[in-house]
């Protein structure tokens, strides 16, 4: 039991006192980076890079990396209660979870999803520790026609996304692709949609749109509707998830947790197509899909849990052949860098003490991380039980120093509320906007993908098919796009022949 | 920056554990952190030297040195970024010969010479032409023999299109008068996955990202593009042993908007040159397979300022 | 509710038109080397289809659930021209004196409440933020004629 030996190792390396208060201060870090909005992971580790120069290794990426899962964890926290999501990848918790806190169980969604990523993140430690070498032979195989596919698919289910309609939904992740057009083509550099302002070839900045797009949006929708309507039900139910809660929560936490880990090992965007693939999943196997969207705890659990094991999986590409898959994990890179360790497919051998020196404070970061948050969720429900007219200009108030703090400029606390109003505006004619701000981030992506797989093929669409794993993919894609042509033909005929039956 | 009260919390805590204590100068200059833009991608070499130096800048600049990554379009993003922003010394960039030089040239991007002040080189390397430790060609004239016998069908990654790890492959290509179908990456790191992946051929990298994979036998170095071998990799012949003349080296030097006011820039000079003298920063980038190569700010324009007028003739060379 | 449906769905088509018809300005390059204009000009023509789509389902089809109901318009109209004040203003006069504004505006004229209590909000909504980003968590909001 060579695995075993080196773990309780690892373990008697995490534990010291020391390394414990850094996995504790990591994890209190970064659940306060995810609840401030305007200031992600990335940008986080990077102020705080130079104070784990002084260190020794092991506690450095003990430290950095409890920054990394306290920020997923955070960025639930103000998706939840106030529709604004943190960071990328809870975007979609913003849907149900949002709608859970509507209906006075904002305890309940919070709970599942610090237990649902407790949970992921726990299975995909020990993933981790089991599949590293052969998992990064898999996200090996992946070039860009393969990611083209991929992306492909998660913007369909993307569209799924979007309560009603699928058109409308693929509508809202097209605009969002051609959003992320503006700014410097990311092949060539010559602008695009620029009209000539300079501050738009950088592109619209995530913060900006979502919080726009979601949080104020959500302010005027409110503003609208008369004072007498309550936003929030007065009355709290209990503050954890009940025993149907919990039965409902949790094939889709084992679901997240499996698929997370398999999308997060690619390079790239992976905790983020991770959540929404999972909510498309948990809608499509729920026997009450039409709840999603109105509160559904899987819509919270799927999610949340994918994108927590999905950061796991992240770890496997650096840890195993050298190369970080984004910038937080390229920030941790720096770190073992610095004190002279160079991660590359030696590590695993050179340095063991390292590598399960992480994996075991994972495991006690997630156990912290859970002890962390659960008694926070009381005082995050007091605060919804402020009348939401007195409420709304401080959202605002967090909105707009959010936004002011991305590039300290008054020109993005404009941008955003020029995006609050083209939310407000959505929402008026039936488009849920969360596809199009998933789209908006994955564009750029797509766009690479698609011009470097032509550019590989020589112009032959073919190779999209000729290789297995861009055509089991493209071939799921093909599948969700077309299913709701064949269910509405098929349905009209059956119309036709028996007669009137009661529309969905 | 927001994070800072965190940052002090996280502080107190290193150096309660026992951390050296950060020296801090109350000077005029930098009063808070300075952004280091890199117009890459995370993992490749430029991104390595940034970490190494940001490790022990604070003790130069007394303010801490964080490293801002803008990668997407061969490096125009990031350096029109630096070059728009504030000249206050608090936004300065690591360039490189790819994004200030070529593709400045090649897209008439406004991020050449007359665009930035040179704040100071730190050091500069050669490419090295590397393949998957399983392909086929184990000398570069393998690989230039087989390029001959399939035109266009040789898959490259580049770098970034017209970047350091593209142009050296136009030269090689036209002085061995071979096609081969150009693939475009974002950076190195994502070039060397494509490479280990088996879905390009072949990229020219540094010695600071490939070394790993080398002593790993993942990868194979066929050839550098410097006039001499490399300390590292005694046993890879230059691209002119290989009867191919092209030479390249990708330099990387920290740049500050046009504009800068020279007292800023002094004080920036001064910090570099003190960080390159540093024995852990020389340690880490002599870890990368890299030597530094300090060179202040006027000498190191004018060399920038010949090599422009060189590449430019290349570029023409190339370009069809 | 279908004829709303119609009348986005041509707006978008109008859309999508213009995103397709600005990206064929770009160039398009070949499809062994597509160029900047390549994407977004599909994605323009991928809007325009779907807008087509739309509207076919919305002339077609039954009404289905579109959106919220009306209510007080006004009220968001007015809360938009708040914000593009603010926005407006907020260098020269300074975040704390605009927030107050806003969050004063907010609660007497938007959610009418008594004078003490929006005045109270109002100073603790714009000192105590000012207080804890500006002041503790340093983001350098501007101070206006108030602070230096």
């Amino acid at each position: 039991m060579d695995i075993l030996a080196s773990l309780v190792n690892g373990f008697a390396v995490a534990l010291t006192p020391t390394n414990l208060l850094y996995c504790f201060l990591g994890s209190l870090i970064g659940t306060a980076i995810g609840v401030l909005p305007g200031l992600g992971p990335p940008a986080t580790i990077a102020l705080l890079l130079p104070v784990t120069y002084g260190i020794n290794a092991t506690s450095a990426v003990i430290l950095l990396a409890g920054i990394f899962y306290g920020a997923m964890y955070g960025g639930s926290t103000t998706s939840i209660l106030l529709n604004i999501p943190g960071e990328a990848a809870s975007v979609v918790t913003c849907l149900d979870g949002y709608q859970m806190a509507r209906q006075g169980r904002a305890g309940a969604a919070l709970a599942i999803s610090a237990f649902g990523s407790f949970i992921a993140g726990t299975l995909s430690i020990v993933g981790l520790m089991l599949l590293a070498p052969p998992m990064a032979a898999f996200a090996l195989k992946f070039g860009a026609p393969e990611n083209f596919a991929l992306l492909v698919l998660g913007l369909m289910m993307a569209g799924y996304l979007a309560g009603a309609s699928m058109t409308k939904g693929l509508m809202m992740a097209v605009l969002g692709l051609l959003l992320g057009t503006v700014g410097l083509d990311p092949i060539m550099g010559s602008p695009r949609f620029t009209f000539g302002i300079f501050k738009l070839s950088e592109g619209f900045e995530f913060v900006l749109v979502a919080m726009g797009l979601f949080g104020i949006g959500e302010v005027l929708a409110n503003v609208e509707q008369s004072i007498k309507a309550e936003v929030f039900k007065a009355k709290i139910g209990g503050l954890l998830p009940n025993r149907q809660e919990w039965r409902e929560a949790s094939a889709p936490i084992a679901r997240g947790s499996v698929l997370g880990f398999l999308i997060g090992v690619l390079p790239g965007g992976g905790a983020i197509i991770s959540s929404f693939i999972s909510y498309a999943l948990e809608k499509k196997l729920s026997r009450t899909p039409e709840r999603f969207g109105h509160g559904a705890i899987a819509g919270v659990a799927g999610p949340e849990s994918a994108n927590n094991s999905a950061a796991t999986g992240s770890f496997i590409p650096l840890l195993t052949l050298g190369i970080p898959g984004n910038a937080s994990i390229a920030m941790i890179f720096a770190a073992l860098l610095i004190h002279g360790i160079r991660p590359g497919p030696l590590l695993l051998t050179e340095k063991p003490e390292i590598f399960w020196g992480l994996v075991a404070s994972m495991y006690i970061g997630n156990v912290m991380l859970l002890v962390l948050n659960l008694p926070l969720i009381g005082l995050w429900v007091k605060l919804l039980q402020v009348p939401y007219p007195i409420l709304a200009p401080f959202i605002l108030v967090f909105v707009i120093v959010g936004a002011y703090s991305v590039n300290n400029s008054a020109f993005d606390v404009g941008t955003t509320v020029v995006f609050g109003l083209l939310g407000y505006v959505l929402r008026k004619f039936g488009f849920e906007p969360a596809p199009l701000v998933l789209a908006m981030i994955l564009g750029p992506q797509l766009e690479g993908s698609l011009r470097r797989a032509l550019i590989f093929s020589r112009g032959d669409f073919t190779v999209f098919v000729e290789r297995p794993i861009s055509a089991v993919l493209l071939a799921l894609a093909a599948l969700m796009l077309f299913s709701p042509v064949f269910r509405w033909v098929l349905s009209r005929k059956f119309w036709e022949i028996v007669g009137p039956v009661p529309e969905k | 920056m927001r994070a800072m009260r965190i940052m002090t919390l996280a502080l107190a805590a290193a150096l309660a554990a026992g951390g050296p204590a950060l020296t801090a100068w109350a000077q005029e200059f930098p009063t808070k952190p300075i952004e280091l833009v890199l117009p890459f991608g995370p993992g490749g070499s430029h991104d390595l030297t940034a970490r190494a130096l940001a490790s022990v800048a604070h003790q130069y600049l007394g303010q801490p040195l964080l490293v801002v990554l803008k990668p997407g379009g061969g490096g125009a993003v990031g350096s029109q970024y630096v070059a728009r922003a504030k000249p206050d010394g608090y936004t300065i960039m690591l360039g490189g010969s790819g994004p200030n030089t070529i593709f400045a040239l090649v897209q008439k991007a406004p991020t050449g010479p007359d665009q930035f002040a040179s704040v100071a080189r730190i050091n500069y390397s050669p490419g090295v032409f590397a393949v998957r430790a399983e392909a086929p060609w184990k000398t570069l004239r393998e690989a230039v023999d087989w390029m001959r016998k399939n035109p266009g069908k040789f898959n490259f990654a580049n770098t970034g299109p017209w970047g350091a790890g593209d142009l050296p492959m136009r030269m090689l290509a036209k002085a061995a008068g071979v096609d081969y179908n150009n693939i475009p990456h974002d950076g190195g790191g994502p070039a060397l996955l494509a490479v280990l992946g088996g879905h390009a051929d072949a990229a020219f990298l540094f010695t600071a990202q490939l070394l790993p994979q080398l002593g790993a036998g993942k990868m194979r170095a066929l050839a550098v593009t410097d006039v001499k071998r490399h300390r590292d990799l005694p046993q890879v012949p230059t691209l002119r042993e290989e009867g191919l003349d092209v030479v390249f080296n990708m330099w990387r030097s920290v740049l500050a908007p046009k504009g800068t006011p020279p007292p800023v820039l002094e004080k920036l000079e001064t910090a570099f040159r003190k960080i390159s003298e540093d024995k852990s920063f020389q340690a880490l980038i002599q870890q990368l397979g890299d030597e530094i190569q300090f060179l202040g700010g006027k000498e190191f324009e004018a060399t920038w300022r010949q090599e422009w007028d060189e590449v430019a003739r290349v570029v023409a060379g190339t370009q069809k | 509710m279908a004829r709303r449906d119609s009348l986005v769905a041509l707006v978008a088509l109008g859309f999508g038109v213009a995103a397709a018809h600005e990206a064929g300005q770009l160039p398009f390059g070949g499809l062994h080397n597509p160029g900047p204009g390549f994407f977004p000009w599909l994605l323009g023509v991928f809007f325009s289809l779907l807008s087509l789509v739309l509207l076919v389902q919305a002339v077609l089809r039954s009404p289905r659930l579109a959106g919220e109901r009306g209510g007080r318009v006004g009220n968001v109209l007015w809360l938009l021209a708040a914000l593009a004040l603010y926005v407006a203003v907020l260098d020269p006069v300074g975040y704390p004196i605009a927030t107050f504004l806003l969050v004063l505006f907010m609660l007497r004229v938007l959610e009418p409440h008594p004078w003490p209590l929006a005045l109270a909000l109002a100073v603790l909504g714009a000192g105590g933020s000012y207080l804890v980003f500006a002041v503790w968590l340093s983001v350098p909001l501007p101070p206006g004629p108030l602070g230096r």
